[in-house]
């Protein structure tokens, strides 16, 4: 992995558009700003994560719940 | 063209039906689904990989299960699914079985599914700053009536 060290205010760009700045850092947190094509979806890591193993895990349950046998169809399609 | 999966056996698909997840779905490789419901469950849309054919997760249109629930993506997120002129844009949420709580479901209300039956394209996109869970009980627990004091 590339570790590149920066101070406040200093940048680093990734490809041609993507843009992180150094905005503040205090203590044992730095925040951090992202400029970004909108196309490009920026996720703090634990949350995509958490929606990797929500995925995976909602795929090994492939029976369908009772609750839902009797749930007619409202709406035409 | 034929597909060997373990849930529903051979199924038949045709270029028509694909939907495509041009960011993957997070936890899967493949981009390439389709959404089909059987007549056991007709609430129920199963979304099913065509590149992972062990992947099949049940989808459900959130209006059926009676929440108040709006989710309001940026427009920015929405654009990978192409121009939506007619508002017709569907959403699906993803549930499973809730283990700890016989009878009842996890729905992810965090992350729902957005389509676009124009052109077939899919994405999910996660609500930060919501308040929506990844594991949302379904029916949700009765709320306590506010203790007279």
């Amino acid at each position: 992995m590339l570790s590149l060290a920066r101070r406040t205010g200093q940048k680093i760009r990734i490809g041609e558009d993507i843009v992180l700045v150094v905005r503040e850092i205090r203590g044992r947190q730095v925040k951090l700003g992202i400029e970004a094509p909108s196309h490009v979806r920026v996720l703090r890591e634990e949350i995509y994560e958490e929606l990797c193993q929500a995925n995976r895990v909602a795929a090994q349950s492939q029976e369908i719940p009772e609750a839902l046998r009797m749930l007619r169809k409202t709406k035409d399609r | 063209m034929k597909l060997q999966t373990p849930r529903f056996g051979e199924l038949e698909v045709t270029e028509a039906d694909l939907i495509s997840f041009p960011d993957g779905l997070p936890g899967f490789q493949g981009k390439r689904y389709v959404l089909f419901h059987k007549e056991e469950a007709p609430a129920i849309d199963w979304l099913q990989s065509v590149d992972e054919p062990e992947v099949a997760l049940m989808t459900i249109d959130p209006a059926e299960l009676g929440l108040d629930y709006r989710p309001e993506p940026k427009a920015a997120e929405l654009a990978p699914l192409g121009a939506d002129p007619d508002g017709s844009l569907e959403v699906r949420v993803i549930l499973r079985p809730a283990e700890d709580a016989p009878g009842k479901l996890r729905v992810n209300l965090f992350a729902p599914l957005f389509f676009n039956p124009v052109n077939r394209l899919g994405i999910q996109i996660p609500l930060v700053g919501s308040g929506y869970e990844v594991s949302a009980l379904w029916p949700p627990e009765p709320t306590e009536p506010p203790a007279d004091s």
